[in-house]
């Protein structure tokens, strides 16, 4: 599985003043409790956090303060292993024992921990987590991962038992590594209904590795670690999410070292950071998966689609596309191409897969094969039908919109004539629900869990109005074999019906799949992340270390990473 | 007089319920909701039972409806993405806007006012038009252009004034009163700077017309006749007779002023409306962006009619009127 945290690219220029500058970010500020050098790190994002209880939150902001405010019962491992509890790391659970029809779970919450008013943490707090996360009213997004989950017991005050309905190679995962456990003490009072009104959304206490402090709207959320963490004070004494009004403003901030760290660099930030010798880059694993989409469906879902619908025809259009060649052209040549709807990070990934070929001269002969006529003007008829769609493109990506111009020539070669129609993503989102589109260029995160395919691609997913399978695609098929893996116990096994199941998928083609988008972080040089995850970067936040001798370490770090 | 105020009240009610139709109906023009792309987990009829609580589910007009009947009750709705009421947000956000345009415009009047007078006492001469070049020259300036040169002049090439945000966020919070207060002042320095630079160049050309204007008076030629020192004619006779027309332009410049901010807001990640109002087009966040325009539109009458009332009080002529 590649993997690369320490992939640190080569910094040049130097720009004294700048790296002053972001050396005071990192201040030594006597906010420690005991620590020879107090440090802050400061994070700087483009939006605000909407609410931080858990189960309520949808920003990515509230996600990286609640992962230090709130514990898990278990944590998986940095390469996100997500079959079994192989690899699993206690959290708030100290230990764990399944039941020998692995239809329960029995989890032994650490004595020592506690919440940051003191209480400490119990069986009925992991008990009405669990009903909070379940709850519609609520609405979390943990719903269909806790569906398997039938209740939650207390076998006595330290030990809450899980029990499922069915068994699933990643139970272990849904429960026990999704729900961050909330104080029952300060909540279950509040009827769920209010909860989203609460106070405690905005003045939190948690048993996590820091405490809150204060939430600034629109400017600031201050975290501070806890002395009395019940595995350990976490290395860095202040957290800092430093919020902007937009991607810019907040590339500004690390450049001009009002923050030290970006968790997501545009291809157009790179150069700027590269050239500041006080920053560097580092490299994570990447769930963001770019794909084209096509629509199976009629417009407004009425009917089948005229073009999409035929499968031949969509294996047509991703052999007239040079995938390699446009993603090199936009990104560079290290980028992965995407090989179905899944990323080379998913512990089910398949490196053989065999994928449709470029070969324009292929997709021509399949076009006419399916009656597709050339006219005089270039484009293909079928009967009174033109070759012809526009596909919808997120006008805030330029990578997206560049690459999208790319492939209207490809297509133009083989016949088929797309136009590109620029729209915001809220508008994108809408008209992809309501079916209003022919093609869509699109993108996921794919969280790590193989089965969450079925979300995307499932004949379920497609049939449910609202639900994300958007294109329509079906195919039984597919649908079997993925149940197929889910059901078993056997990984192997489970592993290897993934694998037909992507096969399949392939060769369907209800999408052209381009490739995973590079996830880069800038920070700087006097940063040392501890293993930053796909799909949370910031899981091991309470291992980062910022050193003491700037120029030293910015050294090492250079030459650690040199490419 | 109180005729005058009820008539001017009751137009800028008109005007604020207008502009609150008008963007209603063009935000649910967009395509999308609130919910159009939340999280992909959450299920379908969680997502359709929270649309029937926001009256998201129903035709244009009945949405209307329901907006006219929570304002009418005093409540101005809940901000969907904010996951909070939208008065709180409102609570937090405005004065922030209120505190740069306050000092914006204030500062405005004060380099306005100054340099309408400098130009009106050299008129012809190098400080008059010299002023008047640079001040056209920023007047002609896009405002978020202007605001993304002074980031790029402070970032850059002298590094000595904050670039975005409100405070220090390290050190802030340990800091005294005092020290609070100047770092504040600090980080308010470069988007008022924008605002004034942007707004000062039309009040100094009015200034300087109605300088003009009176200079060209009798009591004035009768005063320098009788060997009143220029600068007592410019201070007693001119400035104060010729102040009267800039408080009209006090009005007009709010409307543009509140505009320039929500982008220099943008551009200094200023946390005020402009950012507020900006995130929540982005969201779809109907209650807040409605919220957002009634109070842009509601101080822009209130500027309006203060404008309107204090000109009247300064000429009985507009009273009797």
């Amino acid at each position: 599985m590649p993997y690369f945290p320490d992939n640190h690219m080569r910094l040049s220029r130097r720009v004294p003043a700048l790296c002053a500058l972001a050396l005071s970010a990192c201040s030594h500020d006597g906010t420690s409790s005991g620590a020879k050098h107090p440090t802050t790190l400061v994070f700087t994002q483009p939006s605000d956090a909407d609410n931080l209880v858990p189960a309520l939150s949808t920003s990515e902001i509230a996600a990286q303060v609640d992962a230090m405010l709130f514990e898990k019962l278990a944590e998986i491992n940095d390469s996100m292993n997500v079959i079994g509890d192989a690899g699993a790391r206690p959290s708030l659970a100290d230990s764990w024992t399944w039941a020998p029809d692995s239809l329960s779970i029995a989890f032994h919450l650490d004595p020592k921990a506690h919440w940051s008013d003191g209480v400490p943490v119990r069986a009925p707090d992991v008990l009405y987590s669990f009903r909070v996360n379940k709850s519609k009213v609520v609405g979390s997004s943990l719903i269909p991962l806790l569906a398997d989950v039938d209740s939650v017991t207390a076998r006595d005050s330290v030990t809450p038992v899980i029990w499922f309905r069915a068994r699933s190679l990643e139970q272990f995962y849904n429960a026990a590594t999704q729900v961050r456990v909330l104080p029952a003490h300060l909540m279950a009072s509040t009827a769920d209904s209010a909860l989203q009104s609460t106070p405690y959304g905005r003045n939190p206490v948690g048993s996590g590795p820091y405490k809150f402090v204060r939430w600034v709207s629109g400017s600031t959320i201050e975290l501070v670690a806890d002395s009395t963490f019940h595995r350990g004070r976490p290395k860095i004494d202040r957290l800092i999410w430093s919020i902007t009004t937009n991607a810019d403003a907040a590339m500004l901030r690390l450049l001009s070292g009002e923050a030290n760290f970006l968790d997501k660099l545009r291809k157009q930030d790179v150069d700027q950071v590269a050239k500041h010798p006080e920053l560097k880059i580092v490299g994570y694993p990447s769930m963001l998966a770019y794909y084209v989409l096509f629509n199976e469906r009629g417009r407004k879902g009425v009917g089948q689609h005229p073009i999409f619908a035929d499968r031949e025809v969509r294996r047509a259009l991703s052999m007239a596309v040079d995938r390699r060649g446009a993603v090199t052209t936009v990104y560079d040549a290290k980028t992965p191409l995407l090989l179905g709807p899944y990323t080379s990070n998913l512990a089910s990934f398949d490196p053989n897969m065999i994928q449709l070929p470029y070969s324009p001269d292929s997709a021509i002969k399949l076009l006419e094969s399916r009656g597709w006529v050339l006219g005089k003007d270039g484009v293909r008829h079928k009967g009174g039908a033109s070759l012809e769609f526009p596909m919808l493109v997120p006008g805030s990506s330029s990578q997206r919109q560049q690459m999208a111009v790319m492939l209207q020539d490809m297509f133009k070669r083989v016949g088929a004539r797309m136009t590109i129609e620029h729209v915001d993503f809220p508008t994108q989102q809408a008209r992809k629900t309501a079916h209003d589109y022919d093609a869509a260029f699109d993108g996921m995160s794919l969280d790590p869990t193989p089965s969450g395919i079925r979300q995307e691609w499932s004949s379920t997913a497609a049939k449910a109005e609202g639900q994300s399978n958007t294109g329509h695609y079906m195919n039984p098929a597919f649908d079997a074999t993925i149940d197929s893996a889910v059901a078993t116990m056997d990984s192997k096994a489970a592993i290897a019906l993934y694998h037909r199941a992507y096969a399949i998928i392939a060769n369907d083609a209800p999408g052209i799949w381009l490739y995973e988008a590079p996830a880069l972080a800038g920070m700087s040089v006097i940063v040392h992340p501890a293993a930053m995850r796909g799909d949370m970067w910031w899981v091991n936040l309470a291992q980062w270390t910022i050193s003491d001798d700037a120029t030293k370490s910015g050294t090492v770090a250079v030459a650690a990473g040199a490419h | 007089m109180r005729r005058l105020l009820a008539r001017r009240l009751l137009q800028g009610l008109a005007v604020v319920w207008l502009v609150g139709t008008l963007t209603f109906t063009l935000l649910h023009l967009a395509p999308g909701d609130a919910f159009s792309y939340h999280d992909r987990h959450i299920p379908a009829d969680v997502i359709e039972r929270w649309r029937h609580i926001y009256c998201l589910d129903r035709p244009l007009v009945a949405q209307y409806g329901c907006y006219l009947r929570s304002m009418a009750s005093g409540n101005l709705g809940y901000s969907i993405s904010q996951q909070r009421p939208v008065l709180d947000i409102l609570i937090d956000y405005v004065p922030r806007t209120i505190e740069l345009m306050f000092f914006s415009l204030l500062l405005s009047f004060v380099a306005g006012i100054g340099l309408g007078v400098l130009e009106a006492r050299h008129r012809g001469g190098f400080p008059d038009w010299g002023s008047r070049a640079i001040a056209l020259f920023f007047y002609s300036m896009p405002d978020f252009w202007l605001a993304l040169m002074l980031v790029l002049l402070f970032a850059y090439w002298v590094p000595i004034l904050p670039i975005s945000g409100m405070e220090d966020v390290i050190n802030g919070p340990s800091f005294s009163g005092w020290q609070r207060l100047v770092d504040h002042a600090r980080h308010l320095v470069l988007p008022v700077i924008s605002l004034v630079l942007l707004t000062c160049a039309a009040i100094a050309r009015f200034q300087r017309a109605a300088m003009l204007d009176v200079m060209r008076m009798e009591f004035v030629v009768t005063a320098r006749a009788k060997g009143v020192s220029e600068n007592v004619i410019s201070r007693h006779h001119v400035l104060r007779n010729a102040l009267l027309p800039i408080i009209t332009v006090a009005g007009l410049t709010l409307p543009s002023l509140l505009g320039g901010a929500v982008l220099v807001e943008l551009v200094f990640s200023w946390p005020g409306m402009g950012y507020i109002t900006a995130a929540a087009i982005g969201n779809r966040d109907y209650a807040l962006v409605m919220a957002s325009v009634l109070v842009s539109s509601v101080l822009v009458v209130l500027g309006n009619v203060a404008a309107d009332l204090l000109y009247a009080l300064a000429d009985p002529r507009v009273r009797a009127a």
